[in-house]
């Protein structure tokens, strides 16, 4: 039977104002940490992520794994890489030539087959069900590495259509720790002041405001003068470095590489974003659900992610940001390896793939193996519980050690069953 | 009087003959009752109550001169009043077509014909068992109420390869209608909730899984015959089971069906849109049982979610989780707010004249001396509200006496209204709005000193009227001799561009968190 | 569905079982004598069928390809045919059943996946192109290069002009080129551009595939008009162009968003145009339409049909289509607990009386 759509770990027993109000935005810290963890605290300064998401679904056949001149391998070729043994497939020939700095995990063996619930339980990363909704990837990161001195909210996301705040993400994390969306790479609506008014001017009206709501909290209860002023403080932040949003200033020649299409031009965006310090940088695209002419859309569709990739791979690595910046790419799932009466390829989370590089991770690391078929996983399976207990290592979070704090309510920040990938660990 | 009341009732109160007496008096014993030694706020002043019940009955802060008003007269029943007129005022029934639009569409979409409809029932008072019948019922065939098969229509909507969310809808009708959220009972009884079996999503999903949308433009709403009971396994315990149409918690119902060729009682007709009207018709069975004095949850969610829009926080919170372990803050009130509720007819202005005249409801947002943090589920100090767009938007107009076009509209909505399917029931800041007021040219426009304009009227004002006149007019109350030395203050360090000082000192007002939100 | 009308002419048209086939294939093809059918595969391989009135009888199959042999076709003598890959190969075999050994073969004739391949039609040159842009001329009887150049863009079909004038080329963003094959040099260009669709990252659609009518009067490009991505909704499209004058004089477009691609076409000699249609799974079509016509006037449900092969008396003809049930998310195993491949099943088609 198929699974639930609807039935995702987010049906909320608490009440979302507990959690909202008290614990987000009362600035006291949500989260319990060890005193053992606070000579990791140090080390782990510094640390960024950005997070490819390809929405709808990466052919692992046509990617990572291919399984060339076999009944479902489709007619691309798999070619060599940096790394002698490893060989990924024709559309990918930029990323083959950094292969030397990625590892790839091709058991991942997850639960979803819709997007609906893969989408949000893969960035959750399944953690047990305990009536409480976790945090995305992003938003728990923004919370575990706190947004450094960048003077930028801790979690960008650049994505194709509406941007805006999203503050859901964060789940029990309360708004705060939600994500800025950048619609289309661009800068938020009415992030610039107008011409007409003079700094100053603009200093002294948000001067009067904050003076207006601390009069207006004294003596009430102040959760929402707070969040008011967490969100004009971000604007505030942004309008300074607005200089991040200004495309003109890009080199030609980087446009050139990353290529002129939409994930091009985001991941280079996305660059700057690191570059600037922002701790968690997030890149979606959307339209991989290639459910029929799978192979001519793959074809296209995965050239102009390798094209990007590739570029920010090397350029990472290039200004010595691979040491302490953690890099994955992925999907909600993989694809069918059956091919369907259209040419496509459906929803497939029984055996798939993904890549990652930088900070704490091995290179040129290889993570389990599928079937001669590419349809099971034939070593040990991955569900996305040992990939967030890996990421987080990678990031010197450990897990054993770090929890969250709901209320109260300890809540560890990886699913307690699974253990992190060591093989793909530095 | 239904026996179940008759039952509460005695159950709580065995010794207190107090039918007598009215809801609004009844609301604050039962509140007390649960306080014990919690502080209670004191009652509001008249600046704060004024505005408070002004966004609540009229969608709109009080005009500069309707506060100076409220505000001079000195008759001990002034609030009452002002109660009774807001209730039969003009802004009544839009704002109460808005709040139920944002309530039960959650922005999902728009429709002519829906708000028209909406607007027309709480003009007439229509009773709430009534709108809901007609909503579930979803009948395009009757001009007087086509536009209440909008709820329905819109969630029949289907998005390319996307299928018709029936889920969703299942969903939605438990959620808005009976207080539970039955999505994790959709593969297996609930996980965390005990009374939330995968049989009440079934039953549910009976009624409404052969709907359709018939025609997208006008919603019509049509069905298909129900050829038998709905199968359903657990994903668990795969033991094949069945069910009708029943709501959650209530009897299965008899499925009829008919031999192929007999199943209309009016046959559909393609070329006039018309889908028909079945013999056995689902959707009119599912609109008698919701709205029916047998189903408890009917009366209780409203009731429920009419307390939430009053009070800040619903008796059940989330307003969506009625069960068992996530039980009433005040069990007595609700139950007594729900009979009482069904014995006036289903009556909304009626509630909300009685939870407005209540004391709880009148208390001030300020904590009471001595207290640094009141619980929010004991009613003892009033809460803060979130204002919808909607509101914004009227308040905007009132303050600056400005009329929204169009465009100006849909920007302020872009701003401040969630996203669809998030139920706009907390307060939660967005930097959309924070950088709306900041550099959006439409607010900033209405702020410019302009001939004739609020700031400009304003800023003509003599240094000793200046302040209570900008504080009137944008936070609908006098401001303090601190705030007055404010603004004072700046219109001085600002006197040879003294229309500016003022536009800016507006502007702090309106982007306050004062402002933007009810307390 | 049973037909709708009586065919034209021939009679009608009687569907035959289908013949399971164990293998996804790619296309197919009538040897010019009719007495043998070859269709490339999913897996590197060649499968042939000797022909008679009454069966398909297995031919040893032939390996040497690679992944997907998407191009098969006879020279008009048919003693030999052609067969290129997805890997960049072209072989040449004769025609004759026992030879199993390719006549010359050309590994890396192009660089990835060649989509589309013509035969002059005095055999004097085999023309092949594909996703690396390039078209290449080949001399059949050896193999060897004759001439190579940019096609500016990822060509899907290719036929040459019936006079052997000239080279026509259909690529991805809906461009009909016509080429001067002697020089490489482009002659003119026709415009399909209905038939692409950049869909957020995604370039979608095509030309698929063309048909002359019997003079050679009227150039018919199929494809779809693409709605989306992903799924690759669209209505059929078959553009038919007035040759001398390259105006559009013939727009078949149907209504059904999930009717897909037409993938292969054929004129009948009776003056209509026969062509074969994806669908979205589980749909498909084979349909009869006539030029000037909108829509087609006779139309036979063929689940996912591919390719479309004409039996030299013009009397039968196969489908090429897919098993039912072919789509699906998740893990969905066979009766055998095995997970399921799906096949390409024959449709047999006879006009009868």
């Amino acid at each position: 039977m198929a699974r639930s759509p609807l039935c995702t770990p987010r049906d909320h027993l608490l009440s979302r104002r507990q959690w909202l109000g008290a614990t987000a935005l009362a600035g006291a810290s949500a989260l319990a940490v060890n005193p053992l963890t606070i000579a990791a605290e140090a080390k782990k300064k510094g640390k960024q992520v950005l997070f490819v998401w390809l929405d709808g679904g990466l052919s692992q056949l046509e990617s990572w794994d291919p399984k060339p001149n076999t009944p479902f391998g489709g007619p691309f070729r798999a070619i060599p890489t940096s790394v002698p043994g490893i060989h990924i497939s024709e559309l990918l020939p930029n990323s083959a030539k950094q292969m030397h700095h990625l590892a790839l995990v091709r058991s991942l063996c997850t639960q979803d087959n819709s997007h609906s619930a893969g989408v949000e339980r893969i960035q959750r990363g399944d953690p047990k069900n305990r009536g409480v909704t976790y945090p995305y990837f992003g938003s728990a990161v923004a919370k575990l590495l706190g947004s450094g001195d960048s003077g930028l909210p801790p979690y960008i996301h650049v994505k194709p259509l509406s941007g805006g705040f999203m503050p859901k993400d964060a789940g029990f994390l309360g708004p705060k720790f939600g994500a800025l969306a950048l619609g289309d790479g661009k800068a938020p609506d009415n992030l610039l002041r107008p011409e007409t008014m003079t700094a100053e001017e603009d200093n002294e009206r948000n001067e009067l405001r904050n003076l207006v709501d601390q009069r207006y909290a004294e003596n009430r209860r102040t959760n929402t003068m707070e969040a008011t002023r967490y969100v004009f403080n971000m604007a505030a932040q942004l309008q300074k470095r607005r200089d991040l949003f200004d495309i003109s200033t890009y080199s030609p020649k980087d446009v050139e590489r990353y290529g002129k299409h939409e994930i091009g031009r985001h991941m280079l965006i996305a660059r700057r974003m690191l570059e600037a310090g922002v701790t968690f940088v997030k890149v979606s695209s959307f339209g991989w659900d290639t459910h029929g002419d799978n192979f001519n859309g793959q074809g296209s569709l995965v050239p102009q992610f390798d094209q990007a990739f590739a570029a920010m791979i090397s350029d990472l690595h290039e200004r010595g940001m691979l040491e302490h910046t953690l890099v994955i790419a992925m999907s909600e799932f993989g694809r069918t390896p059956r091919i369907n009466g259209h040419l496509g390829r459906d929803h497939w989370p029984e055996a798939w793939s993904l890549a990652m590089g930088g900070t704490g991770i091995k290179k040129g690391a290889v993570v389990g193996k599928t079937n001669d078929k590419g349809t099971f996983v034939a070593t040990d399976e991955h569900d996305i519980g040992h990939l967030f207990h890996t990421w987080f290592r990678a990031l010197g979070i450990d897990p054993k050690k770090t929890e969250y704090d709901n209320e109260g309510q300890p809540l560890p920040i990886a699913h307690e069953g699974c253990k992190p990938l060591t093989e793909a660990l530095a | 009087m239904p026996r179940h009341l008759v039952l509460t009732l005695l159950l709580a109160f065995p010794a207190a003959p107090f039918a007598a007496e009215p809801l609004s008096a009844r609301i604050d014993q039962l509140i007390s009752a649960k306080a014990s030694n919690a502080k209670f706020s004191n009652l509001s002043d008249n600046a704060e109550f004024l505005r408070r019940i002004y966004l609540d009955l009229a969608g709109r802060i009080p005009a500069r001169d309707e506060t100076a008003r409220f505000l001079a007269d000195a008759s001990p029943t002034k609030r009452s009043k002002l109660i009774d007129d807001l209730l039969n005022g003009p802004d009544f029934p839009t704002r109460m077509s808005e709040q139920f639009h944002v309530m039960f569409m959650e922005r999902l979409g728009d429709h002519a014909d829906w708000s028209a409809y909406l607007l027309e029932s709480f003009k007439k008072n229509k009773p709430w068992n009534q709108i809901a019948k007609e909503i579930l019922r979803a009948d395009g065939s009757n001009p007087e109420t086509k536009g209440s098969s909008f709820f329905m229509s819109k969630r029949l909507e289907h998005y390319g390869q996307q299928t018709v969310d029936y889920s969703a809808l299942t969903r939605d009708i438990g959620r808005l209608f009976l207080g539970k959220d039955l999505r994790c009972a959709e593969c297996h009884d609930h996980l965390f909730i005990e009374e939330y079996k995968q049989k009440d999503f079934k039953g549910l999903f009976a009624f409404v899984q052969n709907a359709f949308l018939n025609d997208e433009k006008t919603a019509v709403v049509g069905e298909k015959p129900m050829p038998g009971k709905v199968p359903f396994m657990s994903v668990f315990k795969k033991i094949p089971k069945e069910t009708g149409p029943g709501l959650p918690g209530g009897k299965e119902l008899e499925v009829v069906v008919f031999k192929k060729g007999e199943e209309y009682a009016k046959a559909p007709d393609p070329k006039a849109k018309s889908p028909g009207q079945l013999k056995f018709s689902p959707l009119t069975l599912l609109s008698e049982q919701v709205p029916s004095k047998e189903s408890p949850d009917f009366a209780r969610n409203i009731t429920n979610r009419i307390w939430f829009l009053l009070l800040g926080r619903g008796i059940v919170h989330p307003l969506d989780l009625h069960h068992a372990g996530n039980p009433p803050s005040h069990p007595e009130l609700l139950a007594l707010l729900a009979d009482e509720f069904v014995a006036h007819g289903y009556d909304i202005k009626w509630l909300i004249t009685e939870i407005t005249r209540s004391q709880t409801y009148q208390r001030s947002g300020k904590l009471p001396e001595g207290v640094a943090k009141a619980e929010p589920q004991l009613f003892v100090t009033s809460l803060e509200k979130r204002l919808s767009a909607e509101q914004l938007i009227a308040s905007f107009q009132t303050a600056l006496n400005v009329k929204a076009d169009p465009a100006a509209k849909t920007k302020i909505m872009k701003a401040y209204a969630n996203a669809p399917r998030e139920p706009e029931d907390e307060i939660s800041p967005m930097l959309k709005g924070a950088l709306f007021l900041l550099n959006d040219p439409l607010v900033l426009g209405w702020l410019a000193p302009q001939p004739g304009n609020v700031v400009d009227q304003l800023s003509k004002k003599p240094e000793g009227e200046l302040a209570d006149e900008v504080y009137l007019t944008v936070l609908s109350r006098k401001p303090t001799d601190a705030e007055r030395q404010t603004v004072n203050a700046y219109v001085k360090k600002h006197e040879a561009k003294k229309a500016e000082a003022v536009s800016r000192l507006v502007w702090a007002l309106l982007a306050s968190t004062e402002f933007g939100i009810n307390h | 569905m049973p037909p709708t009308t009586p065919a034209p002419a021939k009679g009608t048209l009687k569907a035959a079982k289908p013949i399971p086939v164990s293998q996804q294939l790619c296309g197919i093809e009538y040897s010019p004598k009719g007495d043998m059918l070859v269709a490339g595969t999913f897996e590197g391989g060649i499968r042939r069928w000797k022909v008679t009135p009454a069966e398909l009888t297995d031919l040893p199959p032939l390996a040497g390809h690679n992944a997907w042999v998407q191009c098969v076709a006879f020279d008009s003598k048919g003693e030999r045919f052609f067969s290129a890959d997805s890997w960049g190969r072209v072989n040449a075999w004769s025609a004759d059943p026992v030879q199993t050994k390719p006549l010359w073969s050309v590994a890396d004739a192009h660089s990835t996946w060649i989509h589309a391949m013509a035969i002059h039609p005095k055999a004097e040159f085999l023309a092949t192109a594909g996703r690396d842009n390039i078209i290449r001329l080949t001399d059949p009887a050896t193999g060897k290069e004759i001439r190579r150049w940019e096609a500016g863009d990822d060509v899907l079909a290719m036929t040459f002009h019936p006079s052997g004038l000239s080279l026509i080329t259909g690529d991805l963003h809906g461009l009909i080129k016509e080429w001067d094959h002697s020089t490489g040099k482009l002659k003119r260009e026709l415009n399909a551009k209905q038939m692409f669709l950049h869909d957020r990252l995604q370039d979608v659609g095509g030309v698929r595939c063309f048909a002359w009518n019997a003079d050679a009067s009227m150039l018919f490009a199929g494809g779809c008009q693409p709605k989306s991505g992903g799924f690759v909704q669209g209505f059929n499209l078959v553009i038919g162009f007035d040759w001398v004058s390259g105006q559009a004089k013939m727009n078949h477009k149907t209504t059904n968003e999930a009717d897909g691609y037409v993938l292969d076409m054929h004129w009948n000699p009776d003056g209509f145009l026969m062509a074969v249609t994806s669908g979205q799974p589980g749909q498909g079509k084979l349909i009869f339409l006539k030029p000037g016509e909108a829509q087609p006037f006779q139309s036979y449900p063929v689940p996912n049909a591919h390719s479309l092969a004409i039996h030299p008396d013009g009397k039968r003809l196969f489908v090429s289509a897919t098993n039912a049930n072919s789509s699906g998310n998740g893990r969905q195993l066979g009766k055998d607990k095995e997970y399921p491949a799906n096949t390409s099943p024959l449709h047999g088609f006879e006009f009868v009386g």
